[in-house]
Protein backbone atom coordinates (compact mmCIF):
# COMPACT_ATOMS: atom_id res chain seq x y z
CA UNK A 1 0.00 0.00 0.00
CA UNK A 2 2.88 1.93 1.07
CA UNK A 3 4.30 1.97 -2.56
CA UNK A 4 0.97 3.78 -3.82
CA UNK A 5 1.22 6.67 -1.31
CA UNK A 6 3.52 8.75 -3.87
CA UNK A 7 1.31 8.59 -7.01
CA UNK A 8 -1.74 8.68 -5.51
CA UNK A 9 -0.54 12.15 -3.97
CA UNK A 10 1.02 13.50 -7.52
CA UNK A 11 -2.35 12.45 -9.05
CA UNK A 12 -4.64 14.14 -6.28
CA UNK A 13 -2.20 17.21 -6.69
CA UNK A 14 -2.46 17.18 -10.72
CA UNK A 15 -6.23 16.21 -10.65
CA UNK A 16 -6.55 19.56 -8.34
CA UNK A 17 -4.50 21.56 -10.33
CA UNK A 18 -6.40 20.49 -13.47
CA UNK A 19 -9.85 21.65 -11.55
CA UNK A 20 -8.64 24.85 -11.22
CA UNK A 21 -7.23 25.52 -14.00
CA UNK A 22 -10.42 24.36 -15.95
CA UNK A 23 -12.56 26.39 -13.69
CA UNK A 24 -10.54 29.86 -14.25
CA UNK A 25 -9.85 29.59 -18.43
CA UNK A 26 -13.55 28.94 -18.35
CA UNK A 27 -14.57 33.13 -18.39
CA UNK A 28 -11.78 33.13 -21.16
CA UNK A 29 -13.02 30.33 -23.44
CA UNK A 30 -16.76 31.15 -23.10
CA UNK A 31 -15.67 34.86 -23.74
CA UNK A 32 -13.91 33.84 -26.38
CA UNK A 33 -16.44 32.13 -28.30
CA UNK A 34 -18.82 35.18 -27.92
CA UNK A 35 -15.98 37.45 -29.11
CA UNK A 36 -15.29 35.02 -32.28
CA UNK A 37 -19.17 35.13 -32.91
CA UNK A 38 -18.56 38.86 -32.93
CA UNK A 39 -15.98 39.43 -34.80
CA UNK A 40 -17.93 37.09 -37.65
CA UNK A 41 -20.81 39.47 -37.64
CA UNK A 42 -19.55 43.02 -37.14
CA UNK A 43 -15.53 42.35 -37.46
CA UNK A 44 -12.94 44.15 -34.86
CA UNK A 45 -12.99 47.38 -34.15
CA UNK A 46 -16.47 48.33 -35.54
CA UNK A 47 -20.38 48.18 -34.06
CA UNK A 48 -22.53 45.34 -34.78
CA UNK A 49 -26.10 46.39 -34.31
CA UNK A 50 -28.14 43.45 -33.15
CA UNK A 51 -31.46 42.96 -34.65
CA UNK A 52 -34.75 42.88 -32.34
CA UNK A 53 -34.66 39.97 -30.39
CA UNK A 54 -37.46 37.45 -30.48
CA UNK A 55 -38.18 33.96 -29.29
CA UNK A 56 -35.55 32.82 -32.75
CA UNK A 57 -32.84 34.21 -31.12
CA UNK A 58 -29.83 31.84 -30.19
CA UNK A 59 -26.89 33.97 -30.12
CA UNK A 60 -26.30 35.02 -26.34
CA UNK A 61 -28.08 33.09 -23.43
CA UNK A 62 -30.94 34.76 -21.56
CA UNK A 63 -31.53 37.77 -24.10
CA UNK A 64 -33.64 40.05 -23.21
CA UNK A 65 -36.81 40.99 -25.50
CA UNK A 66 -36.74 44.98 -23.86
CA UNK A 67 -33.15 45.34 -25.06
CA UNK A 68 -31.69 46.27 -27.96
CA UNK A 69 -27.92 44.82 -27.92
CA UNK A 70 -24.83 46.31 -30.09
CA UNK A 71 -21.71 45.16 -29.35
CA UNK A 72 -17.65 45.89 -30.70
CA UNK A 73 -14.74 43.22 -30.02
CA UNK A 74 -11.65 45.94 -29.49
CA UNK A 75 -8.40 45.33 -30.33
CA UNK A 76 -6.18 47.67 -28.44
CA UNK A 77 -2.31 46.00 -29.61
CA UNK A 78 -2.32 48.62 -32.59
CA UNK A 79 -3.42 51.79 -30.41
CA UNK A 80 -6.44 53.45 -28.69
CA UNK A 81 -9.98 52.90 -29.82
CA UNK A 82 -12.46 55.42 -29.70
CA UNK A 83 -15.74 54.33 -28.56
CA UNK A 84 -18.79 56.74 -28.65
CA UNK A 85 -22.29 56.17 -27.34
CA UNK A 86 -24.91 58.76 -28.64
CA UNK A 87 -27.08 59.25 -25.03
CA UNK A 88 -30.82 58.77 -25.04
CA UNK A 89 -33.79 59.59 -22.71
CA UNK A 90 -34.52 55.94 -22.53
CA UNK A 91 -32.68 53.79 -20.15
CA UNK A 92 -29.33 52.33 -22.28
CA UNK A 93 -25.55 51.21 -20.90
CA UNK A 94 -22.18 50.65 -22.05
CA UNK A 95 -20.62 47.87 -20.46
CA UNK A 96 -16.51 46.99 -20.93
CA UNK A 97 -15.55 43.08 -20.72
CA UNK A 98 -12.29 42.35 -20.60
CA UNK A 99 -10.98 38.91 -21.84
CA UNK A 100 -11.47 36.88 -18.80
CA UNK A 101 -15.08 38.00 -19.00
CA UNK A 102 -14.83 40.73 -15.99
CA UNK A 103 -16.60 44.00 -16.16
CA UNK A 104 -14.39 46.36 -15.63
CA UNK A 105 -16.24 49.42 -16.26
CA UNK A 106 -19.73 50.95 -17.07
CA UNK A 107 -21.65 54.06 -17.67
CA UNK A 108 -25.21 54.42 -17.92
CA UNK A 109 -28.13 56.98 -18.91
CA UNK A 110 -27.88 58.41 -14.90
CA UNK A 111 -24.22 58.67 -14.52
CA UNK A 112 -23.21 60.00 -18.33
CA UNK A 113 -26.75 61.92 -19.99
CA UNK A 114 -24.44 63.54 -22.24
CA UNK A 115 -23.40 59.88 -23.46
CA UNK A 116 -19.78 58.33 -24.07
CA UNK A 117 -16.71 59.67 -25.82
CA UNK A 118 -13.48 57.73 -24.71
CA UNK A 119 -10.72 56.68 -25.72
CA UNK A 120 -9.97 52.85 -24.60
CA UNK A 121 -6.17 52.11 -24.08
CA UNK A 122 -4.19 49.09 -22.97
CA UNK A 123 -1.88 50.82 -20.59
CA UNK A 124 -2.40 54.66 -19.10
CA UNK A 125 0.65 55.68 -20.41
CA UNK A 126 -0.60 57.32 -24.05
CA UNK A 127 1.75 58.95 -26.29
CA UNK A 128 -0.82 61.01 -27.83
CA UNK A 129 -3.38 62.91 -26.16
CA UNK A 130 -6.92 62.42 -26.71
CA UNK A 131 -9.25 66.00 -28.21
CA UNK A 132 -10.49 67.67 -25.41
CA UNK A 133 -13.59 66.46 -23.72
CA UNK A 134 -12.65 62.55 -24.79
CA UNK A 135 -11.69 60.78 -21.46
CA UNK A 136 -9.38 57.68 -21.45
CA UNK A 137 -10.03 54.35 -19.90
CA UNK A 138 -7.57 51.41 -19.79
CA UNK A 139 -8.79 48.15 -20.75
CA UNK A 140 -6.96 45.22 -18.45
CA UNK A 141 -6.36 43.02 -21.97
CA UNK A 142 -5.46 44.02 -25.24
CA UNK A 143 -9.07 42.38 -26.55
CA UNK A 144 -12.47 42.55 -25.20
CA UNK A 145 -15.83 43.81 -26.13
CA UNK A 146 -17.63 46.52 -25.74
CA UNK A 147 -21.71 46.18 -25.50
CA UNK A 148 -24.27 48.66 -25.22
CA UNK A 149 -28.08 48.30 -23.75
CA UNK A 150 -30.68 50.29 -24.57
CA UNK A 151 -34.14 49.99 -23.77
CA UNK A 152 -36.79 49.40 -26.32
CA UNK A 153 -40.10 50.56 -25.03
CA UNK A 154 -42.22 50.11 -28.19
CA UNK A 155 -41.87 50.22 -31.77
CA UNK A 156 -41.52 53.91 -31.77
CA UNK A 157 -38.43 53.83 -29.46
CA UNK A 158 -36.48 51.06 -31.56
CA UNK A 159 -36.53 53.85 -34.44
CA UNK A 160 -34.85 56.10 -32.38
CA UNK A 161 -32.25 53.67 -31.18
CA UNK A 162 -31.94 53.15 -34.94
CA UNK A 163 -30.90 56.64 -35.37
CA UNK A 164 -28.71 56.77 -32.48
CA UNK A 165 -26.90 53.71 -33.41
CA UNK A 166 -25.93 55.81 -36.50
CA UNK A 167 -23.97 58.49 -34.26
CA UNK A 168 -22.06 55.78 -32.10
CA UNK A 169 -18.52 55.04 -32.69
CA UNK A 170 -15.82 52.10 -32.50
CA UNK A 171 -13.18 52.45 -34.67
CA UNK A 172 -9.13 52.39 -34.11
CA UNK A 173 -7.82 56.14 -33.51
CA UNK A 174 -5.85 56.92 -36.80
CA UNK B 1 -26.90 29.74 -5.41
CA UNK B 2 -28.75 29.45 -2.41
CA UNK B 3 -32.41 30.85 -1.74
CA UNK B 4 -33.50 34.18 -0.93
CA UNK B 5 -34.67 34.27 2.39
CA UNK B 6 -38.76 34.47 2.54
CA UNK B 7 -38.72 33.92 -1.10
CA UNK B 8 -37.78 30.09 -1.75
CA UNK B 9 -38.63 30.16 -5.06
CA UNK B 10 -36.08 32.98 -6.15
CA UNK B 11 -31.91 32.98 -6.21
CA UNK B 12 -29.92 35.54 -6.80
CA UNK B 13 -26.30 35.79 -7.67
CA UNK B 14 -24.94 39.01 -5.84
CA UNK B 15 -21.65 38.96 -7.09
CA UNK B 16 -22.57 38.51 -11.06
CA UNK B 17 -20.31 40.97 -13.28
CA UNK B 18 -18.74 42.03 -10.32
CA UNK B 19 -14.81 42.15 -10.39
CA UNK B 20 -14.81 40.75 -6.77
CA UNK B 21 -16.31 37.21 -7.86
CA UNK B 22 -14.71 34.24 -6.76
CA UNK B 23 -13.36 32.15 -9.74
CA UNK B 24 -16.17 29.64 -9.47
CA UNK B 25 -19.09 32.65 -9.88
CA UNK B 26 -17.08 33.65 -12.73
CA UNK B 27 -16.82 29.96 -14.22
CA UNK B 28 -20.99 29.88 -13.46
CA UNK B 29 -21.77 33.39 -14.88
CA UNK B 30 -19.86 32.79 -18.33
CA UNK B 31 -21.47 29.39 -18.77
CA UNK B 32 -24.88 30.88 -17.65
CA UNK B 33 -25.01 34.14 -17.87
CA UNK B 34 -22.30 35.80 -20.42
CA UNK B 35 -21.83 39.70 -19.95
CA UNK B 36 -23.89 39.89 -17.02
CA UNK B 37 -24.00 43.61 -15.58
CA UNK B 38 -22.87 44.25 -12.19
CA UNK B 39 -25.02 44.99 -9.13
CA UNK B 40 -25.05 48.65 -8.98
CA UNK B 41 -27.00 48.48 -12.74
CA UNK B 42 -29.19 45.39 -12.46
CA UNK B 43 -29.65 42.50 -10.01
CA UNK B 44 -31.08 39.43 -11.74
CA UNK B 45 -33.50 37.31 -9.86
CA UNK B 46 -34.30 33.18 -11.48
CA UNK B 47 -36.97 31.02 -10.47
CA UNK B 48 -36.94 27.45 -11.73
CA UNK B 49 -39.50 26.32 -8.71
CA UNK B 50 -42.58 27.82 -7.75
CA UNK B 51 -43.27 29.19 -4.25
CA UNK B 52 -43.66 25.53 -2.96
CA UNK B 53 -40.37 24.13 -4.15
CA UNK B 54 -41.76 22.23 -7.46
CA UNK B 55 -40.22 22.58 -10.46
CA UNK B 56 -41.69 24.83 -13.21
CA UNK B 57 -43.00 23.03 -16.31
CA UNK B 58 -45.20 23.55 -19.13
CA UNK B 59 -47.60 21.39 -18.31
CA UNK B 60 -48.95 23.35 -15.30
CA UNK B 61 -50.38 26.55 -14.74
CA UNK B 62 -48.95 29.46 -12.81
CA UNK B 63 -49.63 33.16 -11.20
CA UNK B 64 -47.18 35.55 -10.32
CA UNK B 65 -48.31 37.95 -8.45
CA UNK B 66 -46.27 41.04 -7.00
CA UNK B 67 -46.10 45.05 -6.23
CA UNK B 68 -43.43 46.96 -8.11
CA UNK B 69 -39.75 46.45 -7.41
CA UNK B 70 -37.55 48.80 -5.87
CA UNK B 71 -35.63 50.36 -9.13
CA UNK B 72 -35.87 52.11 -12.32
CA UNK B 73 -37.72 49.75 -14.09
CA UNK B 74 -38.01 46.04 -14.22
CA UNK B 75 -39.08 43.04 -16.31
CA UNK B 76 -40.16 39.19 -15.79
CA UNK B 77 -38.91 37.07 -18.73
CA UNK B 78 -39.59 33.38 -19.35
CA UNK B 79 -36.66 30.95 -20.94
CA UNK B 80 -37.05 28.11 -21.97
CA UNK B 81 -34.75 25.10 -20.91
CA UNK B 82 -32.59 25.81 -23.63
CA UNK B 83 -32.06 29.35 -21.96
CA UNK B 84 -33.18 30.88 -24.77
CA UNK B 85 -36.55 32.62 -24.94
CA UNK B 86 -39.23 29.63 -25.86
CA UNK B 87 -40.16 28.52 -28.63
CA UNK B 88 -43.64 30.20 -30.49
CA UNK B 89 -45.21 33.21 -32.04
CA UNK B 90 -47.06 34.05 -28.96
CA UNK B 91 -45.00 37.53 -28.59
CA UNK B 92 -45.71 36.69 -24.82
CA UNK B 93 -42.08 35.81 -23.19
CA UNK B 94 -41.41 39.30 -21.01
CA UNK B 95 -43.59 41.79 -19.26
CA UNK B 96 -42.46 44.77 -17.44
CA UNK B 97 -42.92 47.94 -15.53
CA UNK B 98 -43.22 49.61 -18.85
CA UNK B 99 -46.43 47.16 -19.62
CA UNK B 100 -47.45 45.69 -16.74
CA UNK B 101 -51.29 45.75 -16.15
CA UNK B 102 -50.98 46.74 -12.71
CA UNK B 103 -54.58 47.46 -9.99
CA UNK B 104 -54.13 51.02 -8.66
CA UNK B 105 -52.38 50.18 -5.43
CA UNK B 106 -49.70 48.73 -7.98
CA UNK B 107 -50.14 45.38 -6.99
CA UNK B 108 -50.18 42.76 -10.07
CA UNK B 109 -50.81 39.39 -11.53
CA UNK B 110 -49.41 37.69 -14.27
CA UNK B 111 -50.59 34.45 -15.85
CA UNK B 112 -48.20 32.05 -16.68
CA UNK B 113 -49.33 29.14 -19.05
CA UNK B 114 -49.79 28.25 -22.62
CA UNK B 115 -52.57 29.86 -23.23
CA UNK B 116 -53.90 33.57 -22.15
CA UNK B 117 -57.59 32.62 -21.08
CA UNK B 118 -58.32 36.83 -21.50
CA UNK B 119 -55.33 37.68 -18.92
CA UNK B 120 -54.38 41.30 -18.49
CA UNK B 121 -50.98 39.99 -18.09
CA UNK B 122 -49.45 36.75 -19.42
CA UNK B 123 -46.12 35.11 -20.33
CA UNK B 124 -46.79 32.51 -22.66
CA UNK B 125 -44.85 28.77 -21.31
CA UNK B 126 -45.78 27.27 -25.46
CA UNK B 127 -42.51 24.96 -26.15
CA UNK B 128 -40.87 26.01 -23.01
CA UNK B 129 -40.82 22.46 -21.49
CA UNK B 130 -39.07 23.22 -17.91
CA UNK B 131 -38.69 26.49 -17.74
CA UNK B 132 -37.76 29.29 -15.60
CA UNK B 133 -38.31 33.02 -15.01
CA UNK B 134 -35.88 36.22 -13.91
CA UNK B 135 -36.33 39.64 -13.23
CA UNK B 136 -34.11 42.26 -13.98
CA UNK B 137 -34.04 44.86 -11.69
CA UNK B 138 -32.19 47.64 -13.54
CA UNK B 139 -30.51 50.42 -11.57
CA UNK B 140 -31.47 48.76 -8.20
CA UNK B 141 -32.49 51.18 -5.32
CA UNK B 142 -29.22 51.73 -3.09
CA UNK B 143 -30.35 49.45 -0.23
CA UNK B 144 -30.89 46.72 -2.99
CA UNK B 145 -27.40 47.49 -4.21
CA UNK B 146 -26.06 47.12 -1.01
CA UNK B 147 -27.62 43.38 -0.29
CA UNK B 148 -30.83 44.25 0.88
CA UNK B 149 -33.59 41.80 -0.75
CA UNK B 150 -36.61 43.21 -1.84
CA UNK B 151 -40.02 42.36 -1.72
CA UNK B 152 -40.25 39.33 -4.87
CA UNK B 153 -43.43 38.53 -6.35
CA UNK B 154 -45.04 35.07 -5.72
CA UNK B 155 -44.96 32.35 -8.24
CA UNK B 156 -48.31 29.58 -6.87
CA UNK B 157 -48.98 26.63 -9.36
CA UNK B 158 -52.49 26.70 -9.84
CA UNK B 159 -53.33 22.99 -12.21
CA UNK B 160 -50.92 21.05 -13.93
CA UNK B 161 -52.33 19.20 -17.13
CA UNK B 162 -52.17 15.98 -15.56
CA UNK B 163 -52.81 15.96 -12.33
CA UNK B 164 -54.88 18.22 -9.68
CA UNK B 165 -54.07 21.47 -8.25
CA UNK B 166 -51.91 21.17 -5.02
Amino acid sequence: MKRYRGPLLLALVLAVIAHVAVVKLEPYHFMRGAINRNILKGGINSWFEAPRVTSASRTVVHPSPELAYSACVYDLSKGPVHLRVEPMDEYWSLSLYAADAENFHAWNYRTSPQGVDIWLVKSQAVERQPPPGVAVVSSPSNRGLAFIRRHVVDDASWGLITQARKLDRCEAVP
Amino acid sequence: MEPLSGHPEWRSDTTAGSTHADVYTRARIARTGLLALNRDETIYYFAATDHDGKPLTETCTYEITGKPLPGQWWALTLYANDMFLARNDDDANNVGSSDMVAAPDGSWTVRVAATREGAANWLSTRNSSAFLVNIRLYQPDKAVQEGKVPELPVIHRIACAAQSSS
